[in-house]
């Protein structure tokens, strides 16, 4: 089994000698045309620990980062043979190329923004069902704040969201995971401008008491290399 | 809190992000993801006191450096 971390472009540079796979295990650069997938062989699925198999993958990926543009393959992305790999690269070549041009120079800075109030609008108590016109009263009333607060969770999100937006080349914003959660993005930046990116986090926190807000990476790219290689799988799928 | 307890804690922050990066991002190649579902689901259950613990204090947080008065530098 083959457990794949990247494809990268600039397949004539070998992936470093010093980073290592999961379990330790050594890479090995598969080269496609203008690609070179990082890759390590497996007699069986690696083991776990789950987390510390992530941060293994993470690694991987950052120290390809270091000199090559790359697209990190979502954990877990494994084929059955170099074969299989290979018809997969070979069958989505350009535009894997064409992912790579869009993330060259850039790396992804994730944000999240938690309500800072203790979560309020989190725990909305509801109203003990009593069937008594009181209770279809307190039901209307619990709906009304519930509303509220989700509104007011969305304008406060979108007051954070845009201006980092303005600063990325890209941006891509998920749900939050609950009321509390007013803003969870990616942004893909420009590697020049991460100082100015987190200066203007740290702004926006000066200026946004309500919300506790959290920067983390450089991340590799993530959040931006699923659209062009969406249908990915039903191209090589049915043969892998 | 001690550095030793703030740079754990950067981890354990930084690892909800890498959860979200690398389970629902990154490029989709062949088969199978090996890590089961509910692993995933108990490290988010377990960073929810966290998020929330880091959101209830009164800095920034723990992946950012503390705000200072004072025009930017």
């Amino acid at each position: 089994m083959i457990w794949v971390y990247a494809i990268g472009e600039r397949p004539d540079l070998a992936p470093p000698a010093s980073a290592l796979g999961l379990d330790g295990a050594p890479l090995e650069g598969v080269r496609e045309g203008g690609l070179l997938a990082v890759v390590s062989r497996h007699a069986a699925a690696p083991g776990m620990p789950a987390i510390d198999a992530l941060w293994a993958h993470e690694h991987v990926v950052e120290s390809l980062m270091t000199d090559r543009a790359v697209l990190p393959m979502r954990f877990g992305s494994q084929l059955p043979d170099e074969a299989a790999l290979r018809r997969a690269l070979a069958s989505r070549h350009d535009d894997l190329l064409s992912v790579l041009d869009g993330v060259r120079g850039r790396v992804e800075l994730a944000v999240r923004a938690l309500s800072a109030d203790g979560a309020a609008g989190a725990d909305v108590p509801v109203p003990a069902a009593t069937g008594a016109v009181n209770g279809h009263d307190s039901g209307r009333e619990y709906v009304r704040t519930k509303l509220e607060l989700r509104n007011r969770a969305e304008a406060a999100g979108a007051a954070l969201h845009a201006p980092l937006a303005a600063l990325a080349a890209a941006e891509s914003r998920r749900p939050g995971r609950g009321p509390a959660e007013l803003l969870r993005a990616s942004y893909l930046v420009e590697r020049p401008l991460v100082a100015t990116f987190r200066s203007l986090v740290q702004r926006l926190q000066r200026e946004h008491r309500e919300a506790a807000m959290l920067c983390t990476g450089p991340w590799p790219p993530y959040s931006f290399v699923e659209v062009a290689v969406r249908d990915w799988m039903t191209g090589v799928g049915g043969d892998a | 809190m001690s550095t030793h307890d703030q740079i754990a804690g950067r981890r354990d922050v930084a690892l909800v992000d890498l959860l979200d990066r690398l389970m629902a991002g990154g490029v989709v190649i062949g088969g199978d993801i090996t890590l089961a579902i509910a692993d995933v689901d108990l490290v988010y259950v377990g960073l929810r006191a966290i998020i929330n613990s880091v959101a209830g204090e009164e800095e920034t947080g723990v992946a950012l450096p503390p705000v200072r008065e004072g025009p930017p530098a």
